[in-house]
Protein backbone atom coordinates (compact mmCIF):
# COMPACT_ATOMS: atom_id res chain seq x y z
CA UNK A 1 0.00 0.00 0.00
CA UNK A 2 1.69 3.36 -0.55
CA UNK A 3 0.83 5.74 2.00
CA UNK A 4 -0.76 8.75 0.12
CA UNK A 5 -0.22 11.29 3.12
CA UNK A 6 3.39 10.60 3.54
CA UNK A 7 4.72 10.29 -0.32
CA UNK A 8 6.06 13.11 -1.99
CA UNK A 9 8.55 13.97 -4.29
CA UNK A 10 11.37 12.70 -1.97
CA UNK A 11 10.11 9.38 -1.28
CA UNK A 12 7.38 6.62 -1.99
CA UNK A 13 6.50 4.87 1.23
CA UNK A 14 4.58 2.18 1.65
CA UNK A 15 3.47 -0.03 3.99
CA UNK A 16 1.55 -3.82 4.33
CA UNK A 17 -1.85 -5.35 4.65
CA UNK A 18 -1.69 -8.81 5.49
CA UNK A 19 -4.63 -10.84 3.72
CA UNK A 20 -7.21 -10.84 6.00
CA UNK A 21 -6.45 -7.67 8.19
CA UNK A 22 -7.48 -4.52 7.91
CA UNK A 23 -4.77 -2.57 8.67
CA UNK A 24 -1.15 -1.64 7.35
CA UNK A 25 1.62 -2.90 9.84
CA UNK A 26 2.23 1.14 10.49
CA UNK A 27 -1.17 1.29 11.52
CA UNK A 28 -1.37 -1.63 13.69
CA UNK A 29 1.68 0.11 15.37
CA UNK A 30 0.42 3.77 15.68
CA UNK A 31 -2.85 2.30 17.09
CA UNK A 32 -0.71 -0.28 19.58
CA UNK A 33 1.35 3.06 20.49
CA UNK A 34 -0.41 6.25 20.32
CA UNK A 35 -1.56 6.10 23.57
CA UNK A 36 1.15 5.91 25.92
CA UNK A 37 3.50 7.89 23.83
CA UNK A 38 1.42 10.49 21.73
CA UNK A 39 3.83 12.95 21.21
CA UNK A 40 6.39 10.67 19.95
CA UNK A 41 4.53 8.98 17.28
CA UNK A 42 3.55 12.50 16.14
CA UNK A 43 7.34 12.73 15.88
CA UNK A 44 7.86 9.84 13.86
CA UNK A 45 4.90 11.34 11.63
CA UNK A 46 6.40 14.52 10.73
CA UNK A 47 10.09 12.89 10.57
CA UNK A 48 8.48 10.50 7.86
CA UNK A 49 5.87 13.36 6.04
CA UNK A 50 9.39 15.48 5.75
CA UNK A 51 11.25 12.56 4.41
CA UNK A 52 8.47 11.65 1.83
CA UNK A 53 8.06 15.50 1.19
CA UNK A 54 11.93 17.35 1.82
CA UNK A 55 14.64 14.97 2.28
CA UNK A 56 14.42 11.45 0.84
CA UNK A 57 15.23 8.93 3.23
CA UNK A 58 18.69 9.35 3.58
CA UNK A 59 20.48 6.26 5.38
CA UNK A 60 21.76 8.34 8.37
CA UNK A 61 18.08 8.76 9.54
CA UNK A 62 17.93 5.18 10.14
CA UNK A 63 19.82 2.63 12.14
CA UNK A 64 20.47 -0.57 10.48
CA UNK A 65 19.03 -3.33 12.07
CA UNK A 66 18.56 -7.32 11.15
CA UNK A 67 20.61 -10.27 11.50
CA UNK A 68 23.78 -11.47 9.73
CA UNK A 69 22.58 -14.38 7.99
CA UNK A 70 19.96 -11.92 6.64
CA UNK A 71 22.56 -9.48 5.51
CA UNK A 72 24.82 -11.91 4.35
CA UNK A 73 22.11 -13.58 1.91
CA UNK A 74 20.58 -10.55 0.99
CA UNK A 75 22.58 -7.09 2.06
CA UNK A 76 21.30 -4.08 4.36
CA UNK A 77 17.83 -3.25 3.66
CA UNK A 78 16.22 -3.30 7.44
CA UNK A 79 16.31 -0.29 9.70
CA UNK A 80 14.56 1.36 12.25
CA UNK A 81 13.82 5.04 12.27
CA UNK A 82 16.97 6.25 13.89
CA UNK A 83 15.62 7.54 17.59
CA UNK A 84 17.29 9.26 20.43
CA UNK A 85 18.50 7.06 23.68
CA UNK A 86 15.75 8.48 25.62
CA UNK A 87 12.62 7.55 23.28
CA UNK A 88 10.52 4.60 24.04
CA UNK A 89 9.49 4.24 20.29
CA UNK A 90 11.18 1.75 17.64
CA UNK A 91 9.85 1.51 14.41
CA UNK A 92 11.41 -1.11 11.85
CA UNK A 93 10.70 -0.82 7.94
CA UNK A 94 12.63 -1.65 4.43
CA UNK A 95 14.69 1.27 2.79
CA UNK A 96 15.48 -0.13 -0.34
CA UNK A 97 16.88 3.64 -1.38
CA UNK A 98 16.78 7.33 -0.78
CA UNK A 99 13.69 7.06 -2.29
CA UNK A 100 11.53 4.18 -1.69
CA UNK A 101 10.69 2.88 2.06
CA UNK A 102 8.50 -0.18 3.45
CA UNK A 103 7.48 0.77 6.78
CA UNK A 104 6.93 -2.32 9.23
CA UNK A 105 5.47 -2.27 12.85
CA UNK A 106 7.36 -1.63 15.74
CA UNK A 107 6.93 -1.30 19.59
CA UNK A 108 8.11 0.07 22.12
CA UNK A 109 11.38 0.13 23.49
CA UNK A 110 12.20 -0.28 27.27
CA UNK A 111 14.96 1.97 28.98
CA UNK A 112 16.73 -1.06 29.54
CA UNK A 113 16.53 -2.54 26.21
CA UNK A 114 19.90 -2.65 24.27
CA UNK A 115 18.82 -4.72 21.54
CA UNK A 116 16.52 -5.59 19.84
CA UNK A 117 16.79 -9.62 20.19
CA UNK A 118 16.48 -8.75 24.28
CA UNK A 119 12.82 -8.09 23.97
CA UNK A 120 10.45 -10.52 21.95
CA UNK A 121 8.36 -7.97 20.76
CA UNK A 122 10.74 -5.85 19.02
CA UNK A 123 12.62 -9.17 17.94
CA UNK A 124 9.66 -10.42 16.62
CA UNK A 125 8.58 -7.00 14.42
CA UNK A 126 12.36 -7.07 13.01
CA UNK A 127 11.88 -10.29 11.93
CA UNK A 128 9.17 -9.91 10.32
CA UNK A 129 10.53 -7.41 8.45
CA UNK A 130 13.34 -9.33 7.84
CA UNK A 131 10.83 -12.10 6.03
CA UNK A 132 9.12 -9.35 4.14
CA UNK A 133 12.00 -7.93 2.95
CA UNK A 134 12.91 -11.07 1.84
CA UNK A 135 9.66 -11.67 -0.03
CA UNK A 136 10.07 -8.24 -1.75
CA UNK A 137 13.67 -9.21 -2.52
CA UNK A 138 12.79 -11.91 -4.33
CA UNK A 139 10.09 -10.65 -6.69
CA UNK A 140 12.23 -8.10 -7.53
CA UNK A 141 14.62 -10.92 -8.38
CA UNK A 142 12.27 -12.61 -10.82
CA UNK A 143 10.43 -9.80 -11.96
CA UNK A 144 7.18 -9.80 -10.11
CA UNK A 145 8.06 -6.52 -9.32
CA UNK A 146 10.30 -3.88 -10.51
CA UNK A 147 11.00 -0.34 -10.12
CA UNK A 148 9.14 2.37 -12.58
CA UNK A 149 11.36 4.55 -14.80
CA UNK A 150 12.31 7.06 -12.20
CA UNK A 151 13.26 4.59 -9.18
CA UNK A 152 10.74 6.03 -6.88
CA UNK A 153 7.84 3.66 -7.18
CA UNK A 154 7.46 -0.17 -7.20
CA UNK A 155 5.47 -1.98 -9.52
CA UNK A 156 4.53 -5.46 -10.59
CA UNK A 157 1.92 -7.92 -10.20
CA UNK A 158 1.83 -8.41 -6.10
CA UNK A 159 0.91 -11.62 -6.25
CA UNK A 160 2.90 -12.61 -2.65
CA UNK A 161 0.20 -14.12 -0.77
CA UNK A 162 1.36 -17.60 -0.75
CA UNK A 163 5.01 -16.31 0.50
CA UNK A 164 4.15 -14.21 3.23
CA UNK A 165 5.20 -13.96 6.70
CA UNK A 166 3.44 -15.61 9.48
CA UNK A 167 1.60 -12.59 10.95
CA UNK B 1 -1.77 -12.47 -18.97
CA UNK B 2 0.40 -10.35 -16.59
CA UNK B 3 -2.04 -8.08 -14.66
CA UNK B 4 -0.90 -5.29 -13.39
CA UNK B 5 -1.59 -4.91 -9.81
CA UNK B 6 0.51 -2.07 -9.11
CA UNK B 7 0.28 -1.18 -4.94
CA UNK B 8 -2.62 1.14 -4.24
CA UNK B 9 -2.84 4.81 -2.94
CA UNK B 10 -3.95 3.89 0.53
CA UNK B 11 -5.50 6.82 2.39
CA UNK B 12 -5.94 6.45 6.22
CA UNK B 13 -7.72 8.34 8.54
CA UNK B 14 -5.56 7.41 11.23
CA UNK B 15 -2.63 8.59 9.75
CA UNK B 16 -4.14 11.81 8.58
CA UNK B 17 -5.62 12.22 12.18
CA UNK B 18 -2.57 11.56 13.83
CA UNK B 19 -0.90 14.38 11.00
CA UNK B 20 -3.51 16.97 11.79
CA UNK B 21 -2.73 16.98 15.02
CA UNK B 22 1.26 17.91 14.58
CA UNK B 23 1.39 21.47 15.34
CA UNK B 24 2.97 23.22 12.68
CA UNK B 25 5.93 24.89 14.57
CA UNK B 26 7.30 20.81 15.74
CA UNK B 27 6.81 20.00 11.53
CA UNK B 28 9.22 23.11 10.81
CA UNK B 29 11.82 22.48 13.07
CA UNK B 30 11.49 18.01 12.57
CA UNK B 31 11.95 19.52 8.76
CA UNK B 32 15.11 21.82 9.64
CA UNK B 33 16.49 19.24 11.85
CA UNK B 34 16.34 16.94 8.80
CA UNK B 35 17.23 19.30 6.24
CA UNK B 36 20.93 20.49 8.24
CA UNK B 37 21.71 17.01 8.49
CA UNK B 38 21.31 16.36 4.90
CA UNK B 39 23.06 19.23 4.56
CA UNK B 40 26.00 18.00 6.52
CA UNK B 41 25.67 14.50 4.70
CA UNK B 42 25.86 16.52 1.40
CA UNK B 43 28.92 17.97 2.27
CA UNK B 44 31.03 15.03 4.03
CA UNK B 45 29.84 12.88 1.14
CA UNK B 46 31.12 15.86 -1.62
CA UNK B 47 34.46 15.62 0.05
CA UNK B 48 34.99 11.54 0.44
CA UNK B 49 35.33 12.13 4.19
CA UNK B 50 33.86 9.27 6.45
CA UNK B 51 31.76 9.66 9.50
CA UNK B 52 34.71 8.30 11.45
CA UNK B 53 37.36 10.70 9.63
CA UNK B 54 35.06 13.54 10.68
CA UNK B 55 34.78 12.55 13.55
CA UNK B 56 38.70 12.57 14.64
CA UNK B 57 39.01 16.11 12.52
CA UNK B 58 36.60 17.48 14.48
CA UNK B 59 37.76 15.77 18.38
CA UNK B 60 34.57 13.80 19.04
CA UNK B 61 33.32 10.43 18.70
CA UNK B 62 31.95 8.76 15.93
CA UNK B 63 28.48 8.32 17.73
CA UNK B 64 27.86 11.62 18.23
CA UNK B 65 28.52 12.30 13.93
CA UNK B 66 25.88 9.83 13.17
CA UNK B 67 23.25 11.57 15.95
CA UNK B 68 23.81 15.02 13.95
CA UNK B 69 23.46 12.83 10.60
CA UNK B 70 20.38 11.50 11.97
CA UNK B 71 18.36 14.52 11.57
CA UNK B 72 17.04 14.48 15.56
CA UNK B 73 19.62 16.03 16.64
CA UNK B 74 18.78 19.97 17.93
CA UNK B 75 21.91 21.73 16.70
CA UNK B 76 23.29 24.67 19.29
CA UNK B 77 24.54 27.69 17.42
CA UNK B 78 28.13 27.15 18.51
CA UNK B 79 28.06 23.34 16.95
CA UNK B 80 27.26 24.16 13.61
CA UNK B 81 29.57 27.17 13.97
CA UNK B 82 31.94 24.44 14.39
CA UNK B 83 30.69 22.12 11.57
CA UNK B 84 30.77 25.02 9.34
CA UNK B 85 34.78 25.84 9.86
CA UNK B 86 36.11 22.28 9.61
CA UNK B 87 33.84 21.78 6.75
CA UNK B 88 35.23 25.33 5.13
CA UNK B 89 32.22 26.33 4.18
CA UNK B 90 30.01 29.18 5.85
CA UNK B 91 27.60 28.32 7.99
CA UNK B 92 24.45 29.17 5.66
CA UNK B 93 25.30 26.38 3.40
CA UNK B 94 24.39 23.79 6.78
CA UNK B 95 21.11 25.76 6.94
CA UNK B 96 17.74 25.08 4.38
CA UNK B 97 17.35 27.82 1.86
CA UNK B 98 15.08 29.97 2.36
CA UNK B 99 11.84 29.54 0.17
CA UNK B 100 11.42 32.04 -2.45
CA UNK B 101 7.95 34.12 -2.17
CA UNK B 102 6.45 34.21 -5.91
CA UNK B 103 4.02 37.20 -6.24
CA UNK B 104 1.77 36.72 -8.66
CA UNK B 105 0.21 39.65 -10.15
CA UNK B 106 -3.37 39.91 -12.31
CA UNK B 107 -4.04 43.05 -14.05
CA UNK B 108 -7.87 44.12 -14.25
CA UNK B 109 -8.58 45.72 -17.36
CA UNK B 110 -11.51 48.14 -16.54
CA UNK B 111 -13.66 47.58 -19.79
CA UNK B 112 -16.06 50.18 -17.91
CA UNK B 113 -15.15 54.04 -19.07
CA UNK B 114 -16.26 57.41 -18.42
CA UNK B 115 -14.48 60.52 -18.29
CA UNK B 116 -13.27 60.65 -14.88
CA UNK B 117 -12.66 56.66 -13.97
CA UNK B 118 -12.02 57.86 -10.54
CA UNK B 119 -14.92 59.51 -9.70
CA UNK B 120 -17.17 57.14 -11.49
CA UNK B 121 -18.48 54.54 -8.59
CA UNK B 122 -17.63 51.53 -10.59
CA UNK B 123 -14.07 52.37 -11.61
CA UNK B 124 -13.06 53.19 -7.57
CA UNK B 125 -14.74 49.58 -6.90
CA UNK B 126 -12.58 48.01 -10.09
CA UNK B 127 -9.24 50.38 -8.86
CA UNK B 128 -10.06 48.71 -5.74
CA UNK B 129 -11.03 45.30 -6.32
CA UNK B 130 -7.42 44.79 -7.98
CA UNK B 131 -5.67 46.23 -5.43
CA UNK B 132 -7.09 43.66 -2.71
CA UNK B 133 -7.11 40.95 -4.75
CA UNK B 134 -3.36 41.49 -5.10
CA UNK B 135 -2.94 41.29 -1.80
CA UNK B 136 -4.53 38.81 -1.36
CA UNK B 137 -2.67 36.66 -3.92
CA UNK B 138 0.50 37.83 -2.87
CA UNK B 139 -0.50 36.37 1.25
CA UNK B 140 -1.29 33.30 -0.50
CA UNK B 141 1.68 32.76 -2.62
CA UNK B 142 4.25 33.50 0.21
CA UNK B 143 2.71 31.05 2.57
CA UNK B 144 4.41 27.78 1.11
CA UNK B 145 4.96 26.33 4.60
CA UNK B 146 2.93 23.01 5.98
CA UNK B 147 -0.24 23.10 6.48
CA UNK B 148 -2.24 19.95 7.93
CA UNK B 149 -5.03 20.81 6.06
CA UNK B 150 -3.54 20.62 2.38
CA UNK B 151 -3.24 16.86 1.03
CA UNK B 152 0.08 16.82 -0.49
Amino acid sequence: MRLERLCGPEATIYSVIWKGSGETLFEQFIRACTGNFNAEMQEIMARLYQIGHTTGARETFFKHEGNREFVEKYGKYTYALYDKTNKNLRLYCIRFSDCVVVLGGGGHKAKSTRRWQDEPKLSEEVHTVMELAAVLLEQLRTGALHWSANGKELQGTFNNYNNEPKQ
Amino acid sequence: MNQSNNPRNYNSPLLDNLLSQIPPLEMQQVQVKLQIAARINHHLQARGWSQSYFAERMGKRPSEISKWLSGTHNFTLDILVSIAWHLGIGIRELLPEPRRSVVYSINVEQKATCAEPSRHPYGRAFARGSVILHQQLKAVSNYSGYSPYNKA
